[in-house]
C-alpha cells in the first residue's frame, strides 16, 4: 500500500513535471516591473549581447532538461551549437557565455541574491514576489 | 605509408591539452587559460598531385595544431588577451596569433588594440578552431590562404539589440610586417594602411554579414625586383611594371547563414581584387546546408572559384639577338607559376559532439580543376594527372 502511494505520488508528480516542462519563463531581480522582452531579445541575453536594461544572464548546466527545453523553443539551437559559438566567441575575444549554476533551485537563489540577474525555468516554477517575469514561451 | 615520427607531435598535443584542462580549474576569476586543439588525419586519393599537403599517405600533421589563450582581467572595462598556436605542418608559421587589450566603456562598445587576426571572411579569425564550425578543412575556394592573416592596430566593435533585429559594426584600421608562408615559399611581407569594415544583422535565425577590406602589400621578393629593375634597365618599361611584388588588395564578402534546431544554410562569397602580379583576381563562393540529429549533424558543401592572373605583356621583341630572346624567356617565365584557373569542390560530412567539448569530424571532398593546371593541386606530375581527387579526413576538435 504505502508502495502503492509512493507510486501514484510519483506518477502525479511526473505528470506535474511533464506539464511544466511545455514552457519557459524567463524570470529577472529587477526594480523595473515591467520590462517585457521579446524572443529574439532573450535569445541575444543568452548568447551574450548585453541589453540597455543592464540585465545579466546565468544559465544551467548543458545536460540540464531545462536549458534543454530553452534551447529549443528559445534560442532555436542545437547545445552543440551553441558550444560551438562559444568556442568561436571566446577565441575571437567577442563574448563570454552566461555564468552557470548548479540547477533551477540555485538559479532562484542566484536571482534572489543579485540585482539585474535574469535567469530561466521551467514554466510551472513558482517566482516569489521579489522577482519579475519578463518573458514567457508558447 | 603512415608516418609514426610525425605522428609523436598530435598526441603530445592530446595530453598537453588533458593537462590544460586540469590547469584550468585552478586559476582564478581573473586569469583564465583556455585552449584549442584538432588532431586531423587526410588522405588523398592521388599519386601525382598534392592538395593541402596531402597526398595518397595517410597524414596526421598538415592541419593538427595547439592553441592557448591567456584572458588577464587587469581592471573592469579592462583585459588582455594573448594566444599562442602550434602547429604541426612542415611549411606552416606557429606563434602568437593574438596579443591585444580590450577596453569596453559600455555594454555596446567594445575596442582592442594590438596583434589580431583579420576579420575578412565568417571564419577568417577562427580558422585554427576546428570546434567552431561543422567542416574539417573550410571551403578553400574561399579560405585557401589571403594576404592579411594578422595585422596590428586597432578595433572597434559597436553592438545594438532591438526587439526583433540585433546589428553589429566592426571597424578595423592598422598593419603588419611578418613573413608568411605560401605554398611553402617564405613570403617577408610589409602590409600597410590595412583597414575594413564588417557590417552584421541577426534576425531570428539569420545571420548576414558584409564587408569591405582593403590593405597595401609589399612583398619582398629580391629575385623578381631584381629582374624588374633590369627590364626597366633595358627600357622595358610595361614589361617591368606588369611584374609587381606590391599593390593593394581589395576584399569583398558577403554572407547569409540560417540555423534552427534542425537544420542550417551558409553561404559565403566573396571577391578579391589585386593589383599584385603574385596575387589574383579571385571570385569563389560556397553554398552548404546540414541537418542535425543531435549530438550528430550531417551537411554537404559546393564550392567555386575562379582566379585571373595579371597577364604578360608582348613588349621585348623576339628573334632578334640571343640576350633579348633570354630576357622574352626569363620575363615569359615569371608568369608560368601563375595561370588562371577555376576549381570546383563538392564535400560531404558528418559531425558527432561526443562531449560538450569535444567533436569527432569526418569528411570526403572531391577537387576539380575546371580550368588551368594550378588551382587546388601544388606539385604534381602534370601528364599523368586529370586535375580531380577525393581528399578524406577524420578529425578530433577539442576546446578547453
Amino acid at each position: 500500500m504505502k508502495y502503492l502511494l509512493y507510486f501514484i505520488a510519483l506518477l502525479g508528480f511526473s505528470s506535474w513535471h511533464a506539464s511544466g516542462a511545455n514552457g519557459i519563463v524567463v524570470v529577472a531581480n529587477t526594480q523595473d516591473t515591467s520590462i517585457t522582452l521579446s524572443r529574439q531579445e532573450v535569445r541575444n541575453l543568452f548568447m551574450g549581447s548585453s541589453l540597455s536594461y543592464g540585465l545579466k544572464a546565468v544559465a544551467l548546466p548543458p545536460d540540464n532538461q531545462t536549458r534543454v527545453m530553452f534551447n529549443t523553443k528559445v534560442v532555436g539551437l542545437t547545445e552543440s551549437r551553441i558550444q560551438s559559438y562559444w568556442a568561436q566567441m571566446r577565441f575571437t575575444g567577442r563574448k563570454t557565455p552566461p555564468k552557470q549554476v548548479a540547477n533551477e533551485k540555485s538559479v532562484l537563489t542566484y536571482l534572489k541574491n543579485n540585482q539585474g540577474a535574469v535567469g530561466y525555468l521551467p514554466a510551472n516554477t513558482v517566482i516569489p514576489k521579489s522577482l519579475t517575469v519578463i518573458y514567457t514561451s508558447q | 605509408m603512415l608516418r609514426i615520427h610525425r605522428f609523436i607531435p598530435a598526441s603530445s598535443l592530446v595530453l598537453f591539452s588533458c593537462w590544460m584542462s586540469s590547469l584550468q580549474a585552478e586559476t582564478n576569476d581573473k586569469l583564465q587559460f583556455s585552449g584549442f586543439a584538432r588532431v586531423i588525419a587526410g588522405y588523398l586519393n592521388e599519386e601525382h598531385g598534392t592538395f593541402l599537403g596531402y597526398d595518397d599517405s595517410i597524414s596526421f600533421t598538415e592541419q593538427t595544431l595547439l592553441g592557448l589563450q591567456l584572458d588577464y582581467q587587469v581592471m573592469d572595462n579592462l583585459s588582455v588577451t594573448g594566444q599562442a598556436v602550434a602547429r604541426t605542418a612542415d611549411d606552416s608559421d606557429s606563434g602568437i596569433e593574438w596579443l591585444y587589450l580590450t577596453y569596453t566603456p559600455s555594454n555596446a562598445w567594445k575596442f582592442k588594440i594590438g596583434r589580431q587576426r583579420t576579420p575578412i571572411f565568417n571564419y577568417s579569425d577562427i580558422i585554427d578552431v576546428g570546434f567552431a564550425y561543422p567542416w574539417i578543412s573550410l571551403p578553400q575556394q574561399v579560405y585557401r590562404g589571403f594576404l592579411f592573416p594578422t595585422y596590428e592596430g586597432l578595433q572597434s566593435q559597436y553592438e545594438y539589440v532591438g526587439k526583433n533585429i540585433s546589428l553589429g559594426l566592426e571597424a578595423y584600421i592598422g598593419g603588419i610586417e611578418r613573413e608568411f608562408v605560401a605554398n611553402g615559399q617564405v613570403l617577408d611581407t610589409d602590409i600597410d594602411n590595412l583597414r575594413g569594415i564588417v557590417g552584421t544583422v541577426g534576425y531570428q535565425g539569420w545571420n548576414f554579414r558584409a564587408s569591405y577590406h582593403r590593405g597595401h602589400a609589399d612583398i619582398n621578393q629580391p629575385e623578381l625586383n631584381a629582374f624588374s629593375n633590369q627590364l626597366r634597365q633595358f627600357g622595358f618599361m610595361q614589361s617591368a611594371d606588369s611584374i609587381k611584388t606590391d599593390g593593394v588588395g581589395r576584399f569583398y564578402q558577403i554572407s547569409a547563414f540560417y540555423e534552427d534546431v534542425d537544420y542550417f544554410f551558409r553561404t559565403e562569397l566573396m571577391q578579391i581584387k589585386a593589383d599584385l602580379s603574385l596575387s589574383p583576381k579571385t571570385k569563389g563562393y560556397f553554398i552548404s546546408g546540414g541537418l542535425n540529429f543531435y549530438p550528430v549533424s550531417v551537411y554537404l558543401s559546393i564550392s567555386k572559384d575562379t582566379n585571373r592572373y595579371l597577364q604578360p605583356v608582348a613588349e621585348i621583341p623576339t628573334g632578334i639577338n640571343a640576350q633579348l630572346d633570354a630576357l622574352a624567356f626569363g620575363y615569359q617565365q615569371t608568369f608560368s607559376q601563375s595561370q588562371d584557373n577555376s576549381t570546383l569542390s563538392y564535400t560531404a560530412g558528418i559531425r558527432w559532439d561526443w562531449q560538450e567539448n569535444l567533436a569527432l569530424k569526418a569528411e570526403a571532398t572531391l577537387l576539380k580543376e575546371n580550368e588551368g593546371t594550378q588551382g587546388l593541386f601544388t606539385t604534381r606530375d602534370v601528364n599523368n594527372f586529370d586535375g580531380q581527387a577525393i581528399l578524406y579526413q577524420v578529425a578530433m576538435e577539442w576546446v578547453f
